[in-house]
């Protein structure tokens, strides 16, 4: 496999560690930088009788942050459960740098090389934070991985003061870290993010989306949902607006935000 | 007051036995949610094997452990994947109806093979007793008391020292979660299953030289290993354990302190009470 | 009234057959089956699966046979008497156990069962292990209900058995069977409907306890011995399941045929393969119920019934956009206030300090985002949820923290945010369900609906436009139709009040349309209304006020124009 060029510095100008080990899967390529990495088209999807999705298309090209925003009920959440292999599709295709991937298991998705962090708190409570962590490699057949956790430990002191407690007792944003730090140790293509900051205060918002920057910054194209539209479109470049199930707008970051078909979905004409 | 130590002794041994009967119970419902009313008719059929291996063979149950536990190991990993398997998605009901189904198939599937006779076996290497002051330990209860003990052991540091064990500690905490990090949840409860089944296997083999098996052998010891497991808590380690040791005492105990014929009764009594008062049992959360 | 030819030609059958063995095989289909129908009553229509019924089948046994035996007590007296008991100890074991969930119920009545069992071995009253053997003396004497050969026994039998059978057919015909089935399939949108469950549910727990005692009392009769092992064991609580799984649970003749088919089968094997026989029928059995399990459910009836062609489900197109009707005007009057409610969950504050007014005649809207706890202040309305501090007034009664039927009867019902509507009953007999429960009695839940009910049904259903689908299982029907059925059945109850939880969501666009039409027209007849949306379209077009709630707080609360510029929800959808 490809080894990794040097990581570029952060927006926000914290110094990184070098790239975990090149034996893991979904190891980002710089070639294509301007490539879709993954594309949905027509995607129909929904649980038992209903459909919740009806017919979305977006694309997420290589290094981007990309938000998904929308009221409740839009069908956010459901996307990315698609995408990773909880839900068939019913119509449509998820592809992942050209290879289809709709229909595919979680697990099989994950070895793809698409990460997901489900809304709510990913973490294993009753398993320490070290476990975690280490299970957080579990794909990953190579030698490196305790060398990989060590330099993670070292990238959030937070998380190496906790190693051996259960991870029920860290704080909402210091899961997030635990997530994200996960997510590197595998670095995959793309990484669905479903709400990260639901229930954190404005600080640890920040927090968490700094390292999320990192991780995009390491080559990890990031499609994110978002329930507050500010925070969003203040990180992303781009933005898809879902409303029934339905893209019902794209555009690029802050002009978004006083756009009027933005404030319809959530608040109605 | 000889008597109740000499009771509590008898608790504490025959408890630990119980306990790895409920250990399997308490790891298939952890895992996935499945009550299985099957389980003791594994523990049943296993002591058959051990009874018939020395009736044939001489051979003895201490040797016949490494023979069975694969064998059960094996049938648990098939009884998920061939039905089990078939009725997660179901409503609970199915779930029941499936596990009951199960039981009426083994247990008469015993009876046919077997006959209705109640069969025990002499003249194993686990025969006799020690004299540990006034009181007396029987060398069968203690042989399987300390193989209880070692597979806890055992269980305990696959769970927590291995990547699989940790894997199915995932699974049992959150499953989707589980999914995100790339785990195979069905291998995951085939293996539960497996190790559920093989532990009550084990238990069935070291009851043998001390208890004597028959078709019906399930039906007390169904209840047993549940009372266990509400007792002290559903689906953990330590829960099985403290659940099954509190059972043993409180059978013996109790049973030598108002009257033996009505032991077992008072360990479904308590049963009964965890049920309506603390369902979630003495270690559960 | 096929029921009454298969009694009469059952009746007239020992004129032609005198062969004991077959007689014999026909007592315990009798008598095993009548205790399955009992069963059938908790377990199949109730679906409070009772792994210990052998219990009262062996108090029945035990009571008449130690009146008999000890005190020279008729039959006829001593099986009431241990009917009664029976009832009555079956009554102490429902309330305390009902709300445990099935498999536990399962395990704790198979517990309760060994417990009494092993009481009985030790009770030298009743002769313990030794077992009871019934007087000969008494034989030939219909008064001691003890005869010498086996016709007058079959014919007992018999008697009992139809008995059973009638009783179920009656309760599958009236309202009672209904409300058992609708609390098996979701015992809480039936609470939320006005049904108190438990009262039902512990009605058919003794009536199943009264049929397996009388059932047992013959059965002592009969075989003339009686100890622990026979009449308690746990063979014959599974027995009896077995019986009611095989044949059809929730059915009338499921029961029945399941008896029959094991007993019969039992018999044949036994005699074909003489003692190699022993088992070879109970592992066909644990075979099958496997395969039920998996595949049918419904037993042997079930796949009576998959036979007959699939009725087409009608699909209810959405139709051009009308013009919406006027909405009600709200009244000054209060219909439902909600004081100062507070709920946690851990550690987590679901609903911090909630007031909240509901006028009578108004559309009320909630929104907010995700995990606002809109959903949890319908819960403890409602009485889904127990509400750590506050208070709830309806009509000016307080009536926090009372279960949900009284809720109901109050005259406020809700609906689910995830669709709940009964889906093994017909879309009709879903509306049935939902008729107003308030004062209504056992007596009357043991009589058909009554015809004006039937009436009001038929029309409410023509007027959602689900008329043709009345036959319809509600399960067959689309999300949409279930969510206008749920709806439905909402207004069957009469209630004046009616939360709403999130009515169109899943829904399809081109029906939204119309279930905002006849919400508002429903609202024009004087009907109140609380709904829980997400859609701002629906809310603006619904709600002559609307609440704001975010992070279990009230935030805002006004006209829909005016919360939508409120700038604290503008800070919680759009900025930090």
């Amino acid at each position: 496999m490809a080894t990794d060029p040097p990581a570029s510095p952060t927006p926000s100008g914290a110094a990184h560690t070098s790239t975990p080990s090149a034996d893991a899967p979904g190891t980002a390529t710089p070639a294509d930088a301007d490539g879709t990495v993954l594309a949905v088209e027509d995607l129909h999807l929904g649980y038992g009788q209903q459909e919740v999705l009806h017919g979305v298309s977006l694309t997420v090209n290589a290094g981007e942050l990309v938000a998904v925003i929308g009221p409740n009920g839009a069908g956010k959440s459901t996307l990315l459960r698609g995408i990773f292999g909880f839900l068939r599709p019913r119509r449509g295709r998820i592809t992942l740098l050209g290879r289809e991937i709709g229909g595919l298991r979680p697990p099989q998705v994950l070895r793809a090389g698409v990460a997901y962090v489900p809304q709510g708190y990913s973490v294993l409570p009753n398993l320490s934070v070290e476990d975690n962590l280490l299970l957080g490699a579990y794909i990953r057949t190579d030698r490196q991985v305790r060398a990989d956790v060590e330099r993670l430990l070292d990238l959030f002191p937070v998380l190496r003061a906790r190693r051996r407690l259960p991870a029920r007792v860290l704080s909402g944003g210091e899961r997030r870290m635990l997530e994200m730090a996960r997510v590197l140790l595998l670095r995959p293509r793309v990484l669905l993010l479903d709400e990260p900051t639901l229930g954190l205060s404005p600080r640890v918002i920040d927090q968490v989306y700094e390292v999320v920057h990192q991780v995009n910054a390491q080559g990890v194209a990031i499609l994110l949902v978002e329930q507050n539209v500010r925070t969003a479109l203040r990180h992303a470049g781009r933005a898809y607006v879902l409303e029934q199930g339905r893209v019902r707008f794209q555009g690029r970051g802050e002009e978004m935000l006083a756009h009027p078909e933005v404030r319809r979905a959530y608040l109605g004409s | 007051m000889d008597l109740l130590v000499q009771a509590a002794l008898n608790g504490l041994l025959l408890g630990l036995v119980y306990a790895l009967v409920a250990l399997g119970l308490s790891l298939i419902w952890g895992v996935m949610e499945v009550v299985n009313l099957a389980h003791a008719e594994y523990l049943m059929l296993a002591m058959y094997a051990t009874y018939w291996l020395w009736a044939l063979g001489r051979v003895d149950p201490l040797v016949a452990a490494p023979v069975v536990l694969p064998l059960f190991f094996l049938l648990g990993w098939l009884t998920y994947r061939v039905l089990i398997r078939r009725v997660l998605a179901a409503p609970m009901v199915s779930q029941i109806f499936a596990t009951f189904g199960l039981l009426f198939f083994l247990r008469y599937s015993a009876f046919a093979a077997f006959g209705p006779n109640v069969r025990g076996i002499w003249q194993s290497h686990l025969a006799g007793s020690l004299t540990v002051g006034p009181w007396y330990v029987g060398v069968p209860q203690l042989a399987a008391a300390l193989v209880a003990l070692g597979a806890f052991a055992l269980l305990w540091l696959f769970l927590n020292r291995t990547k699989t064990g940790k894997a199915l500690q995932a699974t049992a905490q959150d499953r989707v979660v589980a999914q995100t990090l790339g785990i195979d949840v069905e291998q995951m409860f085939a293996l539960a299953w497996g190790i559920g089944i093989a532990a009550a296997a084990l238990a069935g083999v070291f009851l043998m030289p001390f208890y004597q098996v028959s078709p019906t052998v399930g039906d007390a010891f169904l209840l047993i290993a549940f009372a266990s497991v509400v007792l002290g808590g559903f689906g953990t380690v330590a829960g099985a354990l403290v659940g099954g040791i509190g059972i043993g005492l409180v059978e013996n105990v109790l049973g030598a302190l108002i009257a033996p014929t009505f032991k077992l009764l008072f360990a479904f009594a308590v049963f009964v009470l965890m049920l309506l008062v603390r369902p979630q049992g003495l270690v559960g959360e | 009234m096929s029921l009454l030819l298969l009694v009469a030609g059952l009746a007239l059958v020992p004129l032609a057959v005198r062969d004991s063995f077959f007689l014999n095989a026909a007592i315990h289909v009798f008598l095993l089956g009548t205790a399955a129908l009992g069963w059938n009553l908790i377990g199949g229509y109730a679906g409070q699966l009772s792994f210990g019924h052998a219990v009262f089948f062996g108090v029945g046994a035990y009571t008449s046979s130690v009146l008999l035996t000890r005190h020279g007590v008729w039959p006829w007296v001593g099986g009431p008497v241990g009917a009664a008991l029976a009832v009555g100890l079956s009554l102490v074991i429902g309330a305390a156990t009902f709300r445990l969930r099935r498999h536990f119920f399962a395990l704790a009545t198979l517990a309760l069962a060994e417990i009494t069992r092993i009481t009985f071995l030790n009770w030298t009253y009743v002769e313990a292990a030794i077992g009871l053997y019934l007087p000969l003396h008494y034989r030939g004497r219909l008064a001691y209900l003890m005869w010498d050969g086996k016709v007058p026994y079959y014919l007992a039998g018999l008697a009992l058995f139809a008995a059973a059978l009638a009783l179920t057919w009656w309760v599958d015909r009236t309202r009672m069977g209904l409300y058992l089935k609708a609390t098996n399939q979701d015992a809480d949108a039936a609470e939320a409907l006005g049904l108190p469950t438990l009262r039902y549910k512990l009605w058919a727990m003794g009536a199943s306890a009264a049929l397996a005692a009388l059932a047992g009392t013959l059965y002592a009769q009969y075989v003339l011995y009686i100890d622990p092992y026979t009449v308690m064991a746990s063979r014959i609580s599974l027995l009896v399941v077995v019986m009611a799984l095989i044949g059809g649970r929730g059915t009338v003749f499921g029961p029945a045929l399941g008896a029959a088919f094991i007993v019969l089968l039992s018999e044949y094997t036994r005699t074909a393969l003489g003692h190699l026989g022993q088992g070879y029928d109970f592992i066909l059995f644990g075979a099958l119920i496997m395969l039920l399990a998996i595949y049918e459910p419904r037993g042997l009836l079930g796949l009576g019934r998959r036979a007959r062609p699939h009725r087409a489900v009608p699909v209810v197109e959405g139709s051009a956009p009308a013009p919406l009707p006027a909405s009600g005007t709200p009244q000054d009057r209060v219909a439902l206030r909600v004081e100062g409610l507070s709920k946690r969950f851990g550690g987590v504050a679901a609903l911090e300090a909630v007031d909240l007014v509901v006028r009578q005649g108004e559309v009320l809207g909630l929104i907010g985002p995700n995990g606002a706890g809109k959903s949890t202040l319908f819960d403890c309305i409602t009485g889904f949820q127990r509400p750590d501090r506050g208070r709830v007034v309806v009509d000016g009664a307080d009536l926090t923290a009372r279960p949900p039927h009284a809720l109901a009867h109050a005259g406020v019902v809700r609906t689910f945010q995830l669709v709940r509507v009964f889906p093994e009953l017909t879309a009709l007999e879903n509306l049935l369900v939902a008729q107003p429960h308030r004062g209504e009695s056992v007596w009357q839940a043991l009589r058909p609906p009554a015809p004006a009910v039937r009436a009001r049904a038929e029309a409410l259903l023509r007027r959602v436009g689900l008329a043709a689908s009345r036959e319809v299982p509600a399960g067959e029907l689309s999300y949409g139709q279930q969510k206008v059925l749920a709806l439905a059945m909402a207004l069957m109850t009469q209630a004046p009040v009616i939360l709403l939880d999130e009515p169109t969501a899943g829904v399809h666009p081109a029906l939204i349309q119309e279930l905002v039409a006849q919400i508002r027209a429903l609202n024009a007849e004087g009907r109140t209304f609380v709904v829980i949306e997400h859609h701002m379209e629906v809310v603006n077009a619904l709600a002559h006020r609307v609440y704001f709630l975010a992070g279990g707080r009230v935030l805002a609360e006004g006209t829909p124009e005016a919360v939508r510029q409120d700038p604290q929800v503008l800070h919680a959808y759009y900025g930090h």
